[in-house]
């Protein structure tokens, strides 16, 4: 019937194995990889990402060497092949790496919960929680498992791919420049780094009693491998490219951030970080559960209790179920003591990556040395050896088959009792878990949902945003949070202001993708909603909407710059890491009853640059081809438009001195009828070709020295570059790129600024 | 084991054994006569009142021949069996008899011989071929499974006329001796799968099996689970197909559901027109199906993980109405929504309890005047009303009974993890869920087929998943059927190139 019936055989498919090995290798590693690129490697982590597969390649590689050899389990492969004191060596190490590794794991799991789902939980809570899971999923053997991964693979990859590409509108490909730029050293190091996560495929090995074919076993290995790979590499091209590599390695868990930075676009759903939470829930659980798993058949082969000798049924046993209890009891004490203290988390990282991978790598490679050394000959003799042994477990097999049938019909009368006492445990277990927990929080009604606020005064900004929600009788949500309006005095203070910055971002309270504008008097605009233009007797505005909503719409469906051109608070936090954007805050004050933006503030490099006027502004944004369209008025009272911009900027120098190309390469249309009175381009089909031509290159003159010399102007006296060249510098003139990243505020007083423009006029 | 009496030849001595047997037995008729040309054999005929008609039967006929026949002719006759009426049988046993008598046909006990005749009637009486209830569909056969069990498997025979449709008699019951038939395709379900369901048949002792529901109690693995083992059906064209596919059709006397053998939990979602209209709509509608399955459990939990916890989530102009919506509202949003998903499970139990007319009343009255009355006074919110309305919506959609049963139950599991832990609480919910499904299995088919293990039939199973191929791709049996024989579609050499 078993056979038949397909299930309950112990046996996973080739496909099963694939996605629970890609599982594996997906939770932990996308956590932790791109930050600790992002520190080491930098733009060439993608280089490391390639050599550490490449690595895992060849590793497994390794390992399928020894699976071919095997022809048991691999723990008792690995006493067969290396004797009985090396091999039990070997199982004692593999134990404790996979009890580190999976108490990391619960660590990271319970942490990323605790920082991205329920920030104001007990971490005891959410742990058990987990731990409580990771009981119940493992009592289902490795069967029970596979099925759930092969079950959800699609249903969280396809979200994940479609997130990814979500994100794809918010790269700058800029960051992804220069590469070749890090240190052999950082190189190595980042490679390392990639493959000590991709070393985790040596749970291949340990699943190779549990698929029949070998090959496909190992093909699975290839594959999960590959696809990993795959996903990293998006997934860093993408993390760089919206976050830049120096910010990208101060972010705890830069992939969850991307969910919750990035803007869906159709307005059903804001955010789907908790959504996208989902993949990490699964990854590393499944993750957390490999590890608990093999390290408790390892411990049945190291302990070897009555139903010892056919690891199978040792699997399956009741006994399996106290050893992965136990296991997760260890696993838990290890998780809260990362919790509480830093030193251990260090010291365990310094564990698993210094010594547990050279371990995992060491070890079929020893055993590699053993099949190239003994070969067939010995072999044979073992096989003979172990054939006969065999025989005799056979023998001893048949007669406790009858025992086995006694204590199974025993077992069956206890499995009520058995099935309502961990019904009780695992009760008692969830209703002790509800006392560490709050149980709630305020409800919707009882939640303040600020859309706006207003930062001023330069003293206590910080005490006094942590002290606001204490302010009346509701709690503050800043979940969705718009706007933020900083007073000029205040964003002009610059440790005010990174003071602020790292408040919020430690507090993570805030949404990343919250727009940034400055005012003279911010304290106007917030909380003024109503249906009036003014408040009856007090002259004040009162708007038709908030602030917020107001600007936000700007901003996203009015406005002709790209949304993703006006700062955002994410963008900020990144300067204070990268240094290498010219931001834009819009500048607003009111206009008639509405707010308008009048000017702008510039950020450069993460610090404050002062105010520059709307349409320097606007040459800035349509240098860097952030805008659709792009008007301005001549000298002579000519209005022209500028669309579909493709701007190149290069790097001269000529005669010592250096310079910014600016090439403008779009379209242009003349407004009005004083273009062609003026005689600056002749209208209508009675112009003769030539004055034609003259007048439009006459016109292409015009706008070319007014962007020349506002771009001048406000490089010369105020060292603000509107091209905003300096994050393209690496990627053009590596050498200056270096000249300047030790100095970077030398960049504009060494620079002059060409602007040539081509206009094809309507 | 029970001592049984022989049928003795001697008339009287039976009439006596039968009396003990059935006394104070006022529905069962007992009637001495005479039989033969010259009236000179002695007989005893009895059967219950209703279950046979005395009227124009084979009973009737037999007993007007046996009046033409003399003495020795009758014995001869009984002794050839030779009494012109088919399905004549013979006990040995007042047992047997006495079992006989009890599925509704006559017994005749005859002086001088020793055995019983049971004469085969209409049987007991029951309500006949109607439309079935539960399983509605738009398109195919109306007919619903009846309480008779012959009737059943005869509907059953009506569809598949094939000599290879087997029915397998079993009882079940120690009190009610309830007739079980196991029907099912020689050659296409598993031996091992017949064995295995006979064993667990066996496997039982109980005074009485009433219904269908009782055996499929008795015989799933995981009892505690609220997930059904096995499949139901009302309906013999579904019972029919689902033989076609190398399953088994358990149908039990007195029980108009049919449990259908081994199943899964796409079967659950599956409906008969699923292949009788058109790939497309009926792709398009399992899909809505397999995600109102999805939401009938976990909606409500999901609304509340999005309002107390990760209102990041929603759009702002959505969120604020949310919150206006509930402004005034005296209970927490956990209690708000259990307030109407209980009020509304007590709707739908007093629509089933009551009469037809009476149930379509209650429905109105419940969900239009309460819940309009429920929002006037600030009990609950439009929004949960609403929300538990889609949920509801969604249960309907869920075409098996038992199977939307779990779904309601898991609701609530879903909404206390919800309104404790947010999404990690849904997550959390979802992942033992799906834990407790991934070790779940009916008769060894993974419940989870074809999600998982689809390799095990070559994938082809994924052609019928949560989308269904056009009708020419499914070619092949799914995984229930024997490996020998899965091809079930084939055509001609020109279709085949076209």
């Amino acid at each position: 019937m078993r056979e038949n019936m397909f299930s309950e055989n112990n046996r996973i498919s080739g496909r099963q194995a694939f996605r629970l090995l890609t599982y594996d290798l997906l939770g932990l590693s996308t956590l932790l990889v791109p930050p600790a690129l992002g520190r080491t490697a930098g733009r060439d982590g993608i280089f490391c990402i390639a050599a550490g597969v490449a690595a895992g390649f060849l590793f497994l590689k390794l390992l399928g060497v020894v699976a071919r050899d095997m022809e048991e389990a691999y723990p008792a492969y690995l006493v067969r092949r290396l004797g009985r004191v090396f091999g039990t060596l070997a199982q004692a190490g593999y134990v404790v790496w996979f009890v580190t590794l999976a108490g990391y794991t619960a660590y990271l799991f319970t942490d990323a919960v605790k920082k991205n789902l329920l920030r104001e939980e007990s971490y005891l809570l959410v742990l058990l929680v987990i731990v409580l899971l990771a009981v119940y999923g493992l009592w289902g053997g490795i069967e029970g498992r596979a099925r759930i991964y092969e079950m959800l693979f699609w249903f969280l990859i396809i979200p994940l791919f479609l997130m990814l590409i979500f994100a794809l509108d918010e790269i700058r490909t800029d960051y992804w420049i220069p590469v070749a730029t890090a240190e052999p050293s950082a190189f190595l190091k980042g490679s390392y780094q990639m493959f000590a996560c991709m070393a985790m495929i040596t749970f291949v090995v340990f699943a190779g009693s549990y698929v029949e074919d070998k090959r496909r076993l190992l093909l699975a290995g290839k594959r999960a491998l590959l696809f990993t790979g795959a996903i990293h590499a998006a997934l860093y091209l993408i993390l760089l490219g919206i976050f830049g590599a120096a910010a990208l390695g101060e972010m705890d868990y830069p992939a969850v951030t991307l969910m919750s930075a990035v803007r869906i676009s159709g307005g059903f759903l804001k955010r789907a970080d908790a959504f996208m939470f989902a993949v990490w829930f699964f990854t590393l659980y499944a993750l957390l559960n490999s590890c608990v798993f093999y390290g408790s058949v390892l411990v049945a082969y190291l302990y070897p209790g009555e139903a010892a000798g056919s690891s199978a049924d040792a699997t399956d046993s009741r006994r399996m179920r106290i050893v992965s209890a136990a296991l997760l009891g260890v696993v838990c004490l290890l998780a809260c003591g990362l919790q509480k203290h830093p030193l251990w988390r260090e010291r365990c990282e310094m564990f698993l990556w210094r010594i547990g991978t050279p371990f995992l790598v060491l070890v079929p490679l020893v055993l590699c040395g053993v099949i190239f050394i003994t070969g067939v000959r010995k072999d044979n003799g073992r096989h003979d050896a172990h054939a006969s042994r065999e025989k005799k477990s056979a023998d001893r097999e048949k007669k406790s088959d009858v025992r086995e049938k006694k204590s199974a019909d025993r077992e069956k009368k206890c499995t009520g009792r058995e099935g309502k006492r961990t019904a009780g445990m695992l009760a008692a277990a969830l209703f002790c878990a509800g006392t560490l927990s709050g149980c709630g929080t305020a409800e919707l009604e009882d939640r303040n949902f600020p859309i706006e606020i207003a930062v001023q005064g330069t003293e206590h900004v910080a005490a006094a945003w942590m002290n606001a929600g204490q302010e009346g009788n509701r709690e503050i949500d800043y979940s969705h949070l718009k706007v933020i309006l900083f007073a000029e005095e205040f964003i002009e203070d610059e440790t005010a202001m990174q003071e602020f910055l790292a408040m919020l971002e430690e507090t993570d309270e805030v949404p990343r993708n919250t727009y940034l504008v400055v005012a003279e008097d911010p304290a106007e605009f917030v909380g003024k909603t109503g249906a009036g233009s003014s408040e009856e007797g007090s002259g004040e505005p009162v708007f038709e909407e908030s602030v917020g909503n107001y600007l936000e719409q700007l901003f996203e469906n009015v406005s002709q710059i790209r949304r993703q051109a006006y700062p955002t608070l994410g963008m900020l936090y990144q300067e204070r890491a990268n240094r290498c954007e010219t931001l834009l805050l819009p500048y607003i004050s009111m206009e008639g009853d509405k707010p308008a933006v009048t000017q702008y503030f510039v950020w450069k490099r993460g610090e404050p640059a002062g105010v520059v006027d709307v349409p320097s502004a606007l040459l800035s944004y349509f240098t860097m081809n952030e805008t659709d369209e792009y008007s301005l008025t001549m000298e002579n009272g000519t209005a022209v438009t500028l669309s579909g911009a493709h701007n190149q900027i290069h790097f001269e120098e000529s005669g010592g001195s250096r310079r910014i190309v600016v090439k403008v390469r779009c379209a242009g249309k003349v407004h009005g009828a004083s273009a062609g009175e003026n005689g600056d381009v002749p209208s209508g089909d009675a112009a003769a070709g030539s004055a034609e031509r003259e007048g439009m290159e006459e016109l292409t003159r015009q706008v070319e020295q007014y962007m020349q010399q506002t771009a001048e102007r406000l490089l010369t006296e105020r060292q603000i570059d509107v091209s905003g060249s300096y994050r393209k510098l690496g990627g053009e003139r590596r050498d200056w790129y270096a000249e300047y990243a030790a100095e970077p505020a030398r960049y504009e007083s060494g620079m002059e600024i060409v602007y040539q423009v081509q206009v094809d006029w309507e | 084991m029970e001592e049984k009496t022989a049928v003795s030849s001697s008339l009287k001595e039976n009439i006596a054994q039968m009396e003990r047997l059935f006394h104070t037995c006022d529905d069962i008729k007992k009637i001495d006569m005479t039989l033969g040309k010259d009236r000179d054999v002695a007989c005893y005929l009895t059967f219950i009142e209703v279950a046979v008609d005395m009227g124009n039967s084979a009973l009737l006929e037999l007993l007007k021949y046996f009046r033409g026949l003399s003495r020795a002719e009758i014995y001869a006759s009984l002794e050839k069996n030779a009494l012109g009426v088919s399905d004549a049988m013979y006990f040995s046993t007042i047992e047997e008899a006495g079992d006989g008598l009890l599925t509704g046909e006559a017994i005749l006990f005859v002086d001088g011989f020793a055995k019983a005749v049971k004469i085969p009637d209409d049987g007991y009486p029951n309500m006949g071929v109607s439309e079935a209830d539960s399983e509605k569909v738009v398109r195919g056969s109306n007919e619903g499974f009846t309480d008779s069990v012959k009737q059943n498997a005869a509907l059953i025979r009506k569809r598949i006329r094939s000599p290879q449709v087997k029915v397998s008699q079993k009882k079940a019951g120690v009190r009610s001796k309830t007739n079980v038939y196991l029907v099912y395709m020689e050659g296409l379900a598993s031996e091992e799968l017949l064995a295995e369901i006979g064993r667990r048949l066996e496997g039982f002792e109980i005074d009485g099996v009433l219904d269908s529901g009782v055996i499929e109690q008795l015989t799933e693995e995981k009892w505690y689970s609220p997930f059904p083992q096995f499949q139901t059906t009302e309906r013999p064209d579904r019972a029919a197909m689902s033989i076609l596919e190398g399953r088994v059709i358990l149908l039990s006397d007195n029980s108009p559901v049919a449990l259908v053998l081994p199943t899964d939990y796409n079967s659950f979602i599956k409906t008969s027109d699923d292949y009788y209209n058109r790939w497309e709509i009926a792709s398009f509608e399992r899909l809505l199906r397999y995600v109102a399955s999805f939401f009938a459990m976990t909606l409500p939990g999901l609304y509340l993980a999005v309002t107390n916890f990760h209102t990041q989530i929603l759009p702002t102009t959505l969120l604020l109405s949310f919150a206006d919506a509930r402004r005034g509202v005296p209970f927490p949003a956990v209690i708000e929504v259990l307030i109407m998903e209980l009020s509304f499970e007590l709707l739908r139990e007093a629509g089933v309890r009551l009469p037809g007319a009476m149930g379509n009343t209650i429905g109105i009255v419940g969900g239009l005047i309460i819940g309009q009355a429920a929002v006037e006074a600030n009990l609950v919110s439009p929004i949960v009303v609403i929300v538990i309305s889609f949920t509801a919506l969604c249960s309907f959609a869920v075409p098996n009974e038992e199977f939307a049963t779990a779904g309601r139950l898991l609701k609530f599991f879903f909404i206390a993890a919800c309104a404790w832990l947010g999404f990690f609480g849904m997550l959390a919910g979802l992942l033992a869920v799906f834990i407790h499904l991934s070790q779940l299995k009916s008769f060894g088919i993974p419940y989870l087929m074809p999600f998982v293990g689809a390799d095990l039939n070559e994938y082809e199973d994924e052609r019928d998943f949560l989308w269904r191929q056009p009708l020419r791709k499914l070619r092949k049996r799914p995984i229930y059927a024997n490996p020998k024989d899965r091809r079930k579609l084939r055509f001609s050499d020109r279709e085949e190139k076209g």
